[in-house]
């Protein structure tokens, strides 16, 4: 189990859950935790498309990010609303592993 | 100090632990740590990092813990490690408990260390304290039973985050506890703790009415927050209706901290106000705490209303019963030794 970051965040990468990850494994890219982002975001860049992506792998499923996304963008895997059921794929494959 | 290998997890798929010791369940990965950052999965088994370390080791009056019917006037050894298993916003001591380990300057101590410092300071009880001794359960499971020994009491101050699994291990060796009850929304409890309000009072329930573990509870009042009297009566209710009359209730201050610098200190009022209703609604011990109020922390006979125990700050003023019958002849809870 994981939890995925689902459409909500794309546009917004508000970065409070990368904060509070213990094990850091929200990422952007798959080497940085969100400062790319945030380095746009400072420099007035569009991050039009972009968002946020938990590493499956990494993830302990302790939940810390989920309450703390202003958004709502944030689900356990079990629980991500129908319409948003291509996030658990598209976080999944952007670490490169094969979704369940 | 050497990492021990922790109990309370279970082996999963790929080398993966799940922790079992809080309703968290962390599934920690080889080289991880769980979310309470002590507890480490090295080679695929769980380990215990913050056995024996310590942040800093204090004498405080068990006032302060706080415990008002439990050793009254007694110094108590108090000591924590870094880390917590709990998220809170508000924390009040966060450079401690959001501390991952290598960043506290760290004292170490073997059980009968601690023990010794306890004899030699004259504390007749060990608080485990200050973050939430829920993850060093097993350091502190050891310290008690040096403790017990040699008829030292132990004490836990926890949010009583933790699996009934867990706790029924460890309380048999505790003597009382404090738990915070931080609100009575699951709302706030998710929002702003990443924690749950069920697994908290199942724990609350389960130590007043299945041990024998002197319990009192805290609830730290935070405006704008859990200051509602709505929900405050609700809370009361609850404490009324699951474990009665006699578990000790305290109110306590606020100061801005952590991730809420931007909400301001609890007036004192509402903390009148809090014990008034909590007392109007039939709980007989209430105070206030982080407020200088002589009245708030007085403990008084509810038959004849005598002041029994005048407290000022933590301290003991004045006190008008040595054993557990007020002059009246109503029994009053207070363990003496």
């Amino acid at each position: 189990m994981t939890y995925i970051i689902a459409e909500p965040c794309v546009g917004v990468c508000d970065t409070a859950c990368v904060e509070v990850c213990p094990v850091d494994c929200i990422h952007f890219t798959q080497d940085d935790m969100g400062e790319e982002v945030k380095k746009k975001i400072e420099a007035g860049e569009s991050i039009e498309g972009l968002q946020l992506y938990i590493n499956p792998e990494e993830c302990i499923d302790c939940g810390a990010c989920e309450p703390e996304c202003p958004v709502e963008a944030i689900f356990e895997e079990s629980e991500v609303p129908e319409e948003w059921h291509k996030y658990i794929a598209i976080n999944y494959e952007h670490f490169g592993l094969t979704p369940p | 100090m050497v990492d021990v290998l922790a109990k309370w997890w279970e082996p999963l798929e790929r080398g993966k632990v799940l922790c079992t010791l809080c309703p968290r369940y962390c599934r920690i990965g080889d080289g991880q740590n769980g979310f309470c950052f002590v507890r480490k999965n090295q080679g695929g088994k769980l380990y215990q990092t913050a056995y024996g370390t310590s942040t800093g080791f204090a004498i405080d009056p068990i006032e302060k813990k706080p415990l008002n019917h439990f050793l009254p006037g007694t110094p108590v050894l108090s000591f924590g490690t870094a880390g917590c298993n709990l998220g809170c916003r508000f924390c009040q001591n966060w450079d401690i408990s959001k501390a991952r380990l290598d960043e506290t300057r760290s004292l170490t101590a073997t059980p009968e260390e601690v023990v010794r410092m306890a004899i030699e300071r004259h504390c007749p009880s060990i608080a485990y304290t200050y973050n939430d001794p829920t993850i060093w359960a097993e350091w502190v499971m050891d310290i008690a039973t040096v403790a017990r020994e040699v008829g030292i009491k132990n004490v836990m101050v926890t949010a009583g985050y933790i699996t009934p699994q867990a706790r029924e291990e460890i309380y048999p060796l505790i003597d009382a506890a404090n738990v915070d009850l931080k609100a009575f929304t699951e709302t706030f409890y998710h929002k702003l703790t990443f924690s749950h309000l069920t697994d908290v009072l199942d724990t609350i329930s389960w130590l007043v009415n299945d041990t024998d573990v002197w319990t009192e509870i805290t609830n730290l009042i935070i405006p704008g927050h859990n200051d509602g009297m709505d929900e405050i009566a609700q809370m009361v209710d609850w404490i009324l209706k699951t474990v009665g009359d006699e578990v000790p209730l305290h109110f306590t201050a606020f100061h801005p901290d952590f991730k809420m610098m931007d909400t301001p200190p609890t007036p004192h009022e509402t903390l009148r106000k809090a014990r008034t209703l909590a007392m109007e609604k039939g709980i007989k011990y209430v105070y206030v705490g982080n407020v200088f109020d002589t009245e708030g922390q007085t403990t008084y006979c509810p038959q004849c209303h005598r002041s029994l125990i005048v407290r000022n700050w933590h301290r003991i003023v004045s006190r008008g019963i040595h054993d557990e019958t007020c002059e009246c002849g109503e029994r009053i809870p207070i363990i003496w030794n």
